[in-house]
């Protein structure tokens, strides 16, 4: 088990109240395996994603319960300088719209660059630039000085969520988490970017959870499934079961609306 | 980039022609002549002479053709004399210039220095006691009108304490002190009208810095940044910053006017011999080329303020990079 969420319960101050975004979920990640989690927006699905990577505090949320381990430990009650090693190095994310997670004011060779620095202190700048280099050709993408060199809004959007692949994934990381990477692409670009991911997966033997609300997308990448629905896992299984034999009624729902 | 700023450089020139023109009619509405002050005070003026000082100044033609008989001199830098005492009015006003723009320049830079780290630290602590404290303090600040606080300011400092001097810019023994005596002389003279004319601005400039930065730390790019596993601080200085500050130029381009505007009240409560207080000087005994020339440097200096932010700007944001 790489990590596991336990009893997680999250809430929301909104002006309309405290909302509960995520209640009581629970789930298990194997190592190597693809765990995709289907939902509609707010169904509390990308309030896990802030969870386990320390953000529900920035979302203005608020952890009520819960546990969320990994290599043993609970990253909910873990100090924020111990965390942070983790992140970006054992634990990475890919978020869902590349046009707005990169600094807009920074060239993104440096945001990637910072990635590899924050994790290896007084790394040389050769070896900097070959690891920067190796990991922009690893996500396939060409005339690397011109990227490297440009402002995030002089890039397109395949090429952005590229960068963020980049950026996730230069540490090698054990774990690699994508909420919904192909958000705000073009149908060509989404396809690529899904493909690359499960490339990539399978070549650095990463370890997957993935966020959609599409179960087409779900089907082909995953292993397993959790089918979200008002912030809690109606379902789990794997996706043959899933997809073959569905218990409950939402996931009926969805199979039937999207095939 | 270099056609934009000979747009931007002729587009001015309306904009300067316009200033000028509503200037003058202002001062032309306004009651009193320039010509009453040296003569209605006097019982040895009679009106034959009073005719011809009117004549002399060309004040008994029709206000167009006054207004372009002095564009007209303006185009070949002729700001016309002084009605007061017969100097150029451009002379007079190259004299208080410098005066003025020491006191606005240390006056922005203590803003500055003030304003841009209360504000960042007060959104980074959000709601913690110094960010209460400092609203608190920012919202006194901002309602207290600059007159009153400079002279409860000179009351409390210059009366009660006698720390500092409560007017002009030096001493009368100025000439006799050595040169550290002469800084030390000049510094305290500043003291109060610096720190009363960066006091408004302060307020309202830490107020923006904080709701700048707290934007910005709720963007997702933040979100990135701390994924990467940066700690509090490189997400806060090497993420969040530049772009909380970016906004910044422009709020300094713009406040140039304001400053200047400012001084008149500040330089007449503190007898501050800059620009402000000759205009001041200048309407209260309508002397037309005075006011009419420090109409036109106010508007320079704030166009130029205006353009050069512009600038400044699209060099600090690679999104609005000209090329």
């Amino acid at each position: 088990m790489i990590l596991s969420a336990q009893n997680l319960s999250v809430a929301y101050k909104t002006d309309s109240g405290v909302v509960k975004a995520v209640n009581g979920v629970s789930f298990d990640v194997a190592k190597g395996e693809s765990f995709v989690i289907v939902g509609r927006s707010g169904s509390g699905k990308s309030t896990v994603v802030s969870a386990i990577m320390g953000l529900t505090d920035m979302d203005g949320g608020k952890v009520l319960s819960g546990k969320i381990m990994y290599g043993g430990k609970n990253l909910l009650s873990m100090p924020f300088d111990e965390r942070r090693i983790l992140y970006g190095k054992k634990i990475s994310v890919v978020f869902q719209d590349p046009q707005s997670y990169l600094n807009p004011v920074i060239k993104v060779g440096r945001q990637i660059e910072e990635a590899v620095v924050v994790h290896n202190r007084g790394i040389s700048k050769k070896d900097l630039s070959s690891i920067v280099n190796e990991t922009l050709k690893k996500v396939k993408l060409d005339d690397l000085q011109r990227i490297a060199n440009s402002y995030p809004h002089q890039l397109s959007g395949g090429q952005k969520q590229r960068i963020l692949i980049a950026m996730a994934i230069i540490n090698s990381p054990q774990l690699l988490i994508a909420d919904e990477p192909t958000t705000g692409l073009d149908a060509a670009a989404q396809k690529q970017i899904l493909d690359l991911i499960e490339e990539l997966k399978q070549k650095l033997g990463l370890t997957l959870i993935m966020i959609t609300h599409n179960m087409k997308v779900a089907k082909k990448y995953s292993d397993k499934i959790a089918v979200m629905h008002n912030g809690e896992i109606t379902e789990s299984a794997s996706v043959k079961e899933i997809f073959e034999n569905p218990k409950s009624e939402y996931t009926k729902m969805l199979i039937e609306a999207q095939s | 980039m270099f056609q934009y700023l000979i747009k931007r450089l002729l587009y001015s020139i309306p904009i300067l022609i316009g200033i000028t023109l509503i200037t003058f009619s202002i001062m032309y509405l306004t009651p009193g002549k320039p010509t009453d002050m040296i003569s209605d005070f006097n019982a040895k003026v009679t009106s034959e002479s009073k005719e011809r000082l009117i004549k002399l100044y060309g004040l008994d033609k029709p206000w167009y053709e006054q207004y372009w008989n002095w564009l007209k001199r303006v185009a070949a830098f002729d700001f016309g004399s002084s009605f007061k005492d017969g100097r150029p009015a451009s002379q007079k006003i190259i004299e208080r210039l410098p005066a003025t723009l020491l006191l606005n320049i240390l006056s922005i830079i203590l803003m500055l220095i003030i304003a841009v780290p209360a504000g960042v630290y007060s959104a980074v602590n959000k709601y913690s006691l110094f960010d209460r404290a400092a609203t608190v303090i920012a919202f006194i600040c901002f309602s207290a009108p600059v007159f009153w606080a400079a002279l409860m300011l000179m009351i409390v400092f210059g009366l009660w304490l006698g720390w500092l001097p409560v007017s002009g810019i030096v001493s009368f023994e100025f000439n006799e002190l050595s040169f550290l005596g002469k800084t030390w002389d000049l510094a305290k003279h500043l003291i109060l009208p610096v720190f009363v004319s960066a006091l408004g601005s302060f307020a309202a400039l830490s107020r923006y810095i904080r709701s700048g930065m707290l934007d910005v730390l709720k963007q997702d790019y933040i979100k990135t940044a701390y994924a990467k596993g940066l700690s509090r601080r490189q997400v806060i200085f090497n993420h969040a910053l530049k772009n909380a500050l970016l906004p910044l130029i422009t709020i300094i381009g713009l406040s140039i006017p304001g400053l200047i505007g400012g001084s008149f009240i500040i330089e007449t409560v503190f007898s501050y011999p800059g620009m402000g207080r000759l205009g001041y000087d200048a309407v209260m005994a309508r002397d037309y080329p005075v006011i009419m020339g420090i109409g036109v440097i106010s508007a320079f200096l704030t166009l130029f303020g205006n353009i050069t932010a512009d600038l400044l700007y699209s060099f600090a944001d690679p999104r609005i990079r000209r090329r």
